[in-house]
């Protein structure tokens, strides 16, 4: 049952009489089980004022102990009251010591508070209801990230609340340029959502264009970020990825602070950021916790990652089936005799190889980490040893495997490399059938495809196309952090200066 | 419904693409990979024969050594390519010659005329122009491709690897590409020399692995002076000086050692090693005859010293450089003298000169290598001393006496 088929009384306000209240939120709830009522009576002077009341709670989601006792408490004070709406009002404002009070006048409000966690205080004969923070959550501690980890950095992690990850946010940012708009998501799911931009610094037109398209979201749960931001990216039709996700507040700090928007969503530790550039996904947060050198050599390491990951296996389908004369000649011999007695040709080589390691790769994912060791023992041998023992692969192969699969885990976005993951099987199919003319018209495709995406209005090769000198500091390489004096200028940020120019 | 008009016109193009199909797609285990060619004649046209990498063999594994590394397959025809065409009859894959490294001619053949059997070569799309010549100077082509090398397990690998580093270091070699004989061959006022390859010791030992199982061979290739060639018929062998000044004169020298005799001969002999060389061809015409000069500039260090001389002493090292002096300008002059009258063959490339220089003088004149018999060529060697290596004085300087 869902609110709106509640009829009237979903939006209507709510009754003055407890018991046709209670009947219509069991009606509303179904009887679900896990709604508590708990019904209280204040009884002041010995029964002559009989304040007849309820509790309502979802059970496990709160703790509402402390509240039912200074209610119960407040029953056996001194005080009197002209009305039960007076003792609400006053139990509200002067006893409750929780930190979240709200006032319930409609159906509506009181079904959202109370389903997200709240603890509502229905009196009879009292015209509204409050509703008071009482919230357990029930949720994994700050922890280490998984996903993007670094050796020198900050060591926490979001988690699936959402106020808790505002709150790492704020804490690393004490700006109140900060700004944090929140928005509720899912017809049903009701899943809080929080768009946060530094205004004074964000593109105006960047926030108002997320606003836009987080308001045209129409769906009826919001599990994860991802949920949003396939409705929100600029294009469906591509591999790549125009919207990144972090599970570090340091990133998404840092990425605030250039002029980006980042969405959080409660329920996921994955916040994400707009606009997303193509450079964006080869940059790592620690890139900025080493020294610059270091950080210059290891993002270009990335790109050329990136080419091996995606252009290996096509290369060598390519060469060694089309262009044998590019081979020099004593790795030729040795290519020839380890392709001897192999039975297929080498596409169909390397498309068992590849197929065979992705399999192997989903499912050290999926399976449970109790037998992750036996699979994976199973695996080197599967793919490696007895394939090339057995005559179904080169051991070229399986070397341009490996290479093609370690260097795919080099890029620090797992997204960008699902990307790499896809197009490299075009692009065997493409040498298979026409060599490195195939390739090379593949990538061109590519790069054509590449430079037609956009990020919330920012070309997605930005600032290599369009080319952007003052924004170079920070996409091949990484100058010194004391020489950064301006934002990314790709960005349009309204502050382009970050720091004073030494 | 615009992104499926987009979707349609792309596979339209992909669908294109596949008109041209994989029609040069090979596996490249089903190709024979020749390394040599050898050409020899046959009663009516050309005998060849290839040599073919067996890359099990080459890539040392365990059970290597039972077969050979290479397969000669040979066959007749009246051209190359027919001969070849009719060679698929014995190979078990299509032969493919992107990685041939040496071509041997035999001397038959040299002498006949190379231009024909070149012209299947620098025709075919296959071939790149990196290999190198050779004619056989006491066998047939083939039989030089017959013969295993040590060390190197691929003979004509062997055989490349040698003229390069002979050429490198030696000099008195001709590394000559399919490029540069093709347009030596071209080009009016010069002629192509081929390097010489020698099979020494006993011929019908080569063709086994067994060869490869002694210390010291029975059999091996050297090479040995280089083969003149007039037009494109060869015409004689220069030795291996003559060999040496024509590099120096073509500016082919990268280093090479140079001997000459201590002030007192009997004390024996001063080694040079040539570092670096230059040559300049000049020519000027005198009562309307060309007259040449050859300018030959050598930078050398001492070697080796076997006589009783104070280097320290700047005096003892001029008298070195000018004993090196005299010595190249005679070795000049006695070799390109020799080389104008007996072979009358312009290898060094001086009517170019005179071509480029004076081309109206050079069109009066009807038979170049005729009147290259009996050109003015007048030689000046040029020989500086550079180092004199990490030692002072012989070792035995101060006890000699």
């Amino acid at each position: 049952m869902t609110l709106e088929n509640n009829g009237e009384a979903a939006n209507g306000p709510l009754g003055d009489r407890l018991k046709p209240v209670l009947q219509q939120l069991t009606a509303a709830t179904g009887e679900s089980s896990d709604i508590a009522i708990r019904r209280v009576t204040l009884d002041q002077s010995e029964g002559e004022m009989l304040y007849e009341g309820a509790v309502v709670f979802v059970e496990g989601f709160t703790k509402p102990e402390p509240m039912i006792h200074t209610l119960l408490r407040l029953g056996q004070s001194e005080r009197r009251f002209a009305a039960p709406r007076e003792l609400l009002a006053y139990y509200a404002e002067r006893v409750v010591s929780e930190g979240e009070v709200m006032w319930l006048h409609t159906w509506e409000e009181l079904l959202d508070a109370l389903l997200s966690g709240h603890s509502i205080v229905l009196l009879d004969h009292c015209p509204f209801a409050i509703a008071v923070g009482t919230q357990d959550i029930k949720a994994r501690n700050v922890e280490e990230p998984n996903v993007q980890s670094v050796v020198r950095g900050p060591r926490e992690g979001f988690t699936e609340v959402l106020s808790w990850n505002l709150s790492m946010l704020r804490r690393k940012l004490a700006s109140p340029e900060m700004r944090v708009e929140k928005l509720k998501l899912g017809k049903r799911t009701r899943t809080d959502t929080a768009v946060v931009y530094m205004t004074g610094i964000a593109d105006e037109q960047v926030v108002s264009e997320v606003r836009r398209r987080m308001r045209t979201i129409d769906i009826d749960g919001v599990l994860e970020s991802n949920y949003i931001e396939e409705f929100i990216q600029d294009e469906q039709i591509t591999p790549f990825p125009t919207i990144y996700n972090t599970e570090r507040p340091d990133t998404i700090v840092a990425n605030l602070l250039e002029g980006r928007v980042a969405i959080l969503v409660d329920g996921t530790p994955f916040a994400l950021i707009v606009p997303a550039l193509f450079t964006q996904f080869f940059q790592s947060s620690e890139d900025y916790y080493q020294r610059s050198d270091f950080s210059s050599l290891i993002r270009m390491l990335r790109f050329g990652a990136f080419l091996l990951a995606l252009l290996t296996p096509s290369f060598y389908i390519a060469i060694t089936t089309f262009h044998q004369e590019m081979l020099p000649t004593t790795l030729l011999y040795s290519l020839a005799s380890q392709r001897q007695g192999v039975p297929f040709p080498a596409f169909v080589e390397a498309a068992i190889m590849e197929v065979t390691f992705e399999i192997l790769r989903e499912a050290s994912v999926r399976m449970p980490r109790t037998i992750g060791q036996s699979m994976s023992i199973v695996g080197t041998l599967v793919i490696g040893q007895a394939a090339v023992e057995a005559g179904l692969v080169s051991a070229a192969m399986v070397i341009v495997v490996s290479i093609t699969a370690i260097s795919n885990f080099v890029l620090p976005a797992f997204n960008i490399g699902i990307a790499v993951r896809m197009i490299r099987f075009a692009l065997m199919l493409l040498a298979a059938s026409f060599g490195l003319y195939g390739v090379f018209l593949g990538f061109i495709g590519i790069m054509l495809h590449l430079a037609s995406l956009q990020s919330f209005g920012v070309p997605y090769m930005a600032p290599m196309a369009p080319f952007v000198r003052p924004d170079q500091k920070d996409t091949l390489y990484r100058v010194p952090i004391p020489r950064m004096f301006r934002r990314p200028k790709s960005l349009k940020p309204q502050d382009v200066i970050r720091e004073k120019k030494v | 419904m615009q992104g499926w008009r987009k979707v349609g016109a792309l596979g339209a193009l992909l669908l294109a693409l596949l008109l041209c199909g994989c029609w040069n797609r090979h596996e490249l285990s089903e190709l024979s990979l020749v390394v040599g060619m050898a050409i020899d004649k046959a009663e009516d046209g050309y005998r060849i024969a290839v040599q073919v990498v067996n890359p099990g063999q080459v890539v040392a594994q365990k059970g290597a050594g039972v077969s050979s590394t290479v397969v000669l397959f040979e066959e007749e025809g009246k051209t190359l390519p027919e001969a070849l065409g009719r060679m698929t009859t014995r190979t078990p894959y299509p032969l493919y010659f992107a990685h041939l490294r040496m071509v041997i001619l035999s001397e038959e053949v040299a002498r006949a005329g190379i231009a024909k059997p070149l012209d299947y070569l620098s025709r075919n799309n296959e071939m790149r122009n990196d290999f190198y010549f050779a004619v056989a100077r006491n066998s047939t082509a083939a039989e030089v491709l017959k013969i295993t090398s040590p060390i190197e397990s691929i003979p004509a690998n062997s055989l490349y690897t040698k003229l390069e580093t002979s050429d490198q270091v030696w000099a008195a070699t001709g590394k000559i590409t399919l490029l540069e004989l093709t347009q030596d061959l071209a080009t009016e006022g010069r002629n192509p020399t081929l390097t010489g390859i020698r099979v020494v010791g006993n011929k019908s030992a080569g063709d086994s692995m067994s060869n490869r199982q002694y210390i010291d061979p029975p059999v091996e290739l050297v090479y040995d002076g280089m083969a003149v060639f007039h037009g494109d018929r060869m015409v004689g062998w220069l030795t291996e000086m003559d060999t040496k000044i024509m590099n120096y004169v073509r500016n082919r020298v990268k280093k090479t050692t140079a001997i000459q005799p201590c002030p007192n001969p009997e004390e024996g002999t001063v080694t040079l090693r040539v570092e670096r060389s230059h040559a300049n061809i000049d020519v000027k015409l005198t009562d309307g005859e060309p007259v040449f000069l050859i300018d030959v500039r050598l930078e050398q260090d001492i070697a080796d010293m076997e006589c009783a001389m104070d280097l320290s002493k700047l005096d003892t090292l001029y008298q070195v450089e000018k004993v090196s002096n005299e010595r190249l300008d005679a070795l000049l002059k006695s070799s390109i003298a020799g080389v104008q009258r007996r072979f009358g063959s312009d290898i060094y490339g001086l009517g170019k000169k005179l071509h480029s220089k004076f081309p109206r003088e050079w069109a009066s004149i009807d038979d170049w290598n005729e009147t290259f018999r009996n050109v003015r060529i007048d030689v000046r060697g040029t020989a500086i001393l550079r180092r004199i290596g990490t030692t002072l004085q012989p070792i035995d300087y101060r006890t000699r006496e």
